[in-house]
This record gives C-alpha cells, sequence and structure tokens, in this order.
C-alpha cells in the first residue's frame, strides 16, 4: 500500500496511507502537482499544524477515508453529526478551533463541515450573553453603535 | 473565536439559522461585517420572499434589522401580504411584520427583480420605488390604483408584469416608446390598450405579450409586432357563441393572409380558454405544446355551452 510521510511544525513525521492523507485536497493537489518521482522518501512538511492536532487528524481521515464524496449541494445540508464525530470531538474550544483552522488550510471538506456545525451547535438556542462568555467575543462596537444594536433588540 | 480566520468563522455561520446569525452580528463589529460582505451575500439571503421559512421565525426587529442590513444588496424581492401578520388588541392593531411603506422606503440599489403583490399599492409609490430601485428590470404588481403614472422613473426597465392595473394608454405609450420593453403582461387591465400597443413604434421590442380581450384572438398584434414570440390572450365575459364568431373570423383572417399562418416566429399561444387555445393551435398552424386530440367544432360548440350554461346540455 502506498503510503505519504508527512511533517507536522514541530518536526514530527508521521507516515500514513496515501488514500487517507487524499481526504485532504491541500495534500491532494501537492502530490498531483509535484509528481513526485518516489513519493514514499518524500516529506510533506505541514508547517500549520502541530503534532497533537496532526495525530488527530489522522486519526478523523483513517476512519472517513472511505466515506463518498460530499456533494455541493447546498439544500441537501444535513445538520446532524454522527455518533463517532460526536465523541471524536469532545474535546476543549483550543482544539476544536485548531482542528477547523487544520481542516481549512488542508482544505479537508467533511471535518471542516463536521467541526463547524459543532460550534454552530453550541451557538444555538443560547443567549447572546452565554455566547459572549463561551466564546469570550469582545465587545468590539463603539459605545453608540452598541446603543443602536441594543435598542434594537429590544 | 479570535484565533479563527474569516474563512472559518464564515463556514460556521453559515451553518446557522438566521434567527441565530442575527444574533451573532449584534455581538461583534466582525461577525456583523463577515454575515453583511460575505455570508448574506449568498443567492438566498439576496433572492427573497416575505413569505420564505428561513425569515419566519424573525421577530419583527430582527426582520427590520435583517432587511436594513442586507436590502443594498438584494436582487430579487417578493412583497405579499403585509397585512396578514397581524392580529388585534384592545390597544389598537399588530404587525408581526413591517407595513408595505417600510419597504418602498429602502434603499434597493442592487435590486433587479421586484414584485409586490399588494392592492393597495398606488402610483406615488410607484415614484418611491422608482427613485430607490435603480437598477430594476423587472417590476410586477397588481393593485387598481397603478395608472402607469411614473413608471417612466424605471429607466432599465425590460419587464411590466401589472395584472388587474388600470394602466392608461398614455402612459403606456409613453413607456414603450421610451423603454426597450421585451415582456409586458396587462391581462384584466380596466383600460382597452390593445389600440395603442398596435399603434405605438416602441412596442416593436414586444417578445412576450399578456392581453384581456384582444381582438380575433390577437391576430393583429402578432401579425404588427415583429419580435413576438408569446401571446397570452385572455377573455372573461364572453358568450361561447362570440367566441366562436371571432374563432371564425380570426380563421379567415388566417387564410386571407400572405402566409396562411399566424407569423411563424410566434411560438405560442396561450388562452385562459382551453378549448379556444386548442382552436387556436390549429387555425394558427402551431405546434401544441402536448399532443393532445383535437375537437371538431361542433363538439367545441357544445362544450363551450356546456361550460357556460350546464343546465341546458341536461
Amino acid at each position: 500500500m502506498p503510503f505519504v510521510k508527512l511533517q507536522s511544525s514541530d518536526g514530527e513525521i508521521f507516515e500514513t496511507d496515501d488514500r487517507a492523507a487524499k481526504c485532504s485536497g491541500t495534500i491532494k493537489t501537492l502530490l498531483k502537482d509535484c509528481q513526485l518521482e518516489d513519493a514514499e522518501s518524500q516529506i510533506i512538511p505541514l508547517p500549520n499544524v502541530n503534532s497533537m492536532i496532526l495525530t488527530k487528524i489522522l486519526l478523523w481521515v483513517n476512519h472517513h477515508k472511505d466515506d463518498e464524496p460530499v456533494d455541493d449541494n447546498e439544500e441537501d445540508r444535513t445538520y446532524s453529526i454522527s455518533q463517532w464525530d460526536a465523541e471524536f470531538l469532545q474535546v476543549d474550544q483550543g482544539t476544536l478551533f485548531e482542528l477547523i483552522m487544520a481542516a481549512n488550510y488542508l482544505d479537508i471538506r467533511g471535518l471542516m463541515e463536521v467541526t463547524c456545525k459543532t460550534v454552530a451547535n453550541m451557538i444555538t438556542g443560547r443567549t447572546p450573553e452565554e455566547i459572549r462568555r463561551l466564546f469570550n467575543i469582545r465587545k468590539d462596537f463603539t459605545s453608540s453603535e452598541e446603543e443602536l444594536v441594543r435598542n434594537e433588540s429590544e | 473565536m479570535d484565533q479563527l480566520n474569516d474563512d472559518c468563522v464564515c463556514h460556521i455561520l453559515e451553518y446557522l439559522a438566521l434567527v441565530d446569525q442575527i444574533k451573532m452580528s449584534r455581538l461583534s463589529e466582525r461577525f456583523r461585517d463577515l454575515l453583511c460582505l460575505i455570508v448574506w451575500r449568498k443567492p438566498r439571503y439576496r433572492n427573497v420572499s416575505v413569505s420564505d421559512t428561513m425569515l419566519e421565525p424573525l421577530s419583527k426587529a430582527d426582520y427590520i434589522y435583517f432587511f436594513e442590513l442586507t436590502s443594498e444588496a438584494m436582487e430579487e424581492l417578493y412583497v405579499w401580504n403585509v397585512y396578514n401578520k397581524a392580529f388585534d388588541s384592545y390597544l389598537g392593531r399588530h404587525l408581526l411584520r413591517p407595513e408595505l411603506a417600510f419597504y418602498l422606503s429602502r434603499d434597493f440599489g442592487n435590486l433587479r427583480k421586484l414584485c409586490i403583490a399588494d392592492a393597495s399599492m398606488n402610483n406615488s409609490m410607484i415614484h418611491t420605488v422608482a427613485k430607490n430601485c435603480i437598477k430594476l428590470t423587472s417590476l410586477s404588481v397588481s393593485s387598481p390604483y397603478i395608472t402607469g403614472k411614473h413608471m417612466i422613473g424605471f429607466t432599465k426597465l425590460d419587464t411590466l408584469v401589472a395584472r388587474e392595473c388600470s394602466i392608461e394608454p398614455n402612459f403606456l405609450e409613453e413607456l414603450l416608446d421610451q423603454r426597450k420593453l421585451t415582456y409586458l403582461d396587462l391581462t384584466s387591465n380596466r383600460h382597452d390598450v390593445e389600440e395603442v400597443i398596435l399603434k405605438t413604434s416602441g412596442s416593436k421590442h414586444l417578445q412576450r405579450l399578456g392581453l384581456s380581450n384582444a381582438q380575433d384572438y390577437g391576430f393583429h398584434l402578432a401579425q404588427q409586432l415583429s419580435q413576438l414570440t408569446t401571446l397570452v390572450v385572455s377573455y372573461h365575459d364572453i358568450e361561447p357563441d362570440q367566441q366562436l364568431e371571432m374563432l371564425e373570423r380570426t380563421r379567415k383572417l388566417v387564410e386571407n393572409s400572405n402566409c396562411k399562418k399566424f407569423p411563424q416566429r410566434l411560438q405560442s399561444i396561450l388562452c385562459n380558454v382551453v378549448d379556444v387555445e386548442v382552436a387556436l393551435e390549429l387555425i394558427s398552424g402551431l405546434e401544441t405544446r402536448q399532443p393532445r386530440e383535437a375537437p371538431k367544432y361542433s363538439e367545441l360548440l357544445k362544450i363551450m355551452y356546456y361550460l357556460s350554461k350546464p343546465e341546458m346540455i341536461a
């Protein structure tokens, strides 16, 4: 089975099978465009992903490597998250956000979808104050603007 | 969420229902800007109907807030039944949605298509809309108070659907002469406007025309308007024998014309009386849109009588 080597930002090298690695649009394009002659001896550096996140991501892509490609139809979006994914995403908020950024950088559609849905579910049904506290959102409106926003929300 | 880049934040925002998106937009300027500039620029937020399910759960304040933030970018808007959302109490009438005037006063700088199905629309409202929707190409209204006055203010108008209005011939003439309308529907207009359409050279751009009580099933219109491909005629309160008489006259007109046809470029004639439509397709030599059995004239007569006076057959 062909495999590829990935190097995390902190220098650790991971080996994974090539089908799992190709869940990432970024790695897929890289492999195709570079036409690496001896792909197995090459190391792909991923300067934006640390080894802790890369470990998580490899776990996810190995579980999902046989999934059907996601259809681009916006209407068809389902808002449910599978049991496995839900357990996989039982992580602290910082890790969740790092996963989102890594999925975005590596262009892993399915992971992006499921992580963003998780955050969206955290927002749904909460009051503005709760959301502000949960995500530590600063008030960046000027005071007059905020006055306006507050009046409108009454 | 500060550590996430804009792309990631937009992804998250897209998974939220509109109510929650609005909540987020009130939390921080960053969310509001991302929503206004990216998420709400997607087609489903730019082509809006007031009965959209996404708008349904919004409070009146949120609804107004959403329109205030997005109306400038909207491309299509359908408004109807603004008063249907009302309930009454001892304090007076409460509307769960803003009044018609709210929509009319907004700046819709990018709106191309507007449909307001509200019978209280009047000429001065048309005037306001023309000022606020400078790029409008398609207008659809239906109100007896609309006479066509101020419609010339829509400088880019291409399509006018004004059913059950009171469009006056002089305003229509001005409009046809100065705006190159390709689609005009004046079904059930209060005034007879066929003559002015035939007379005005501006009507030569029309590709689709809808008209009530056109003479000889629109034969003259079809002859005169060189771009016309679709003609929709409708007849109301006309007796079957008058219909038959007109069919016979039309048939003779077609026979005596140069090509023995309704002009060939005409792709379809639609009529609100189905049997007349079938007969017209036969007379005009048009392909039927779907194959169906053609009734003979005597059968047609029976059908029409039956439709108007069922007790006579019985």
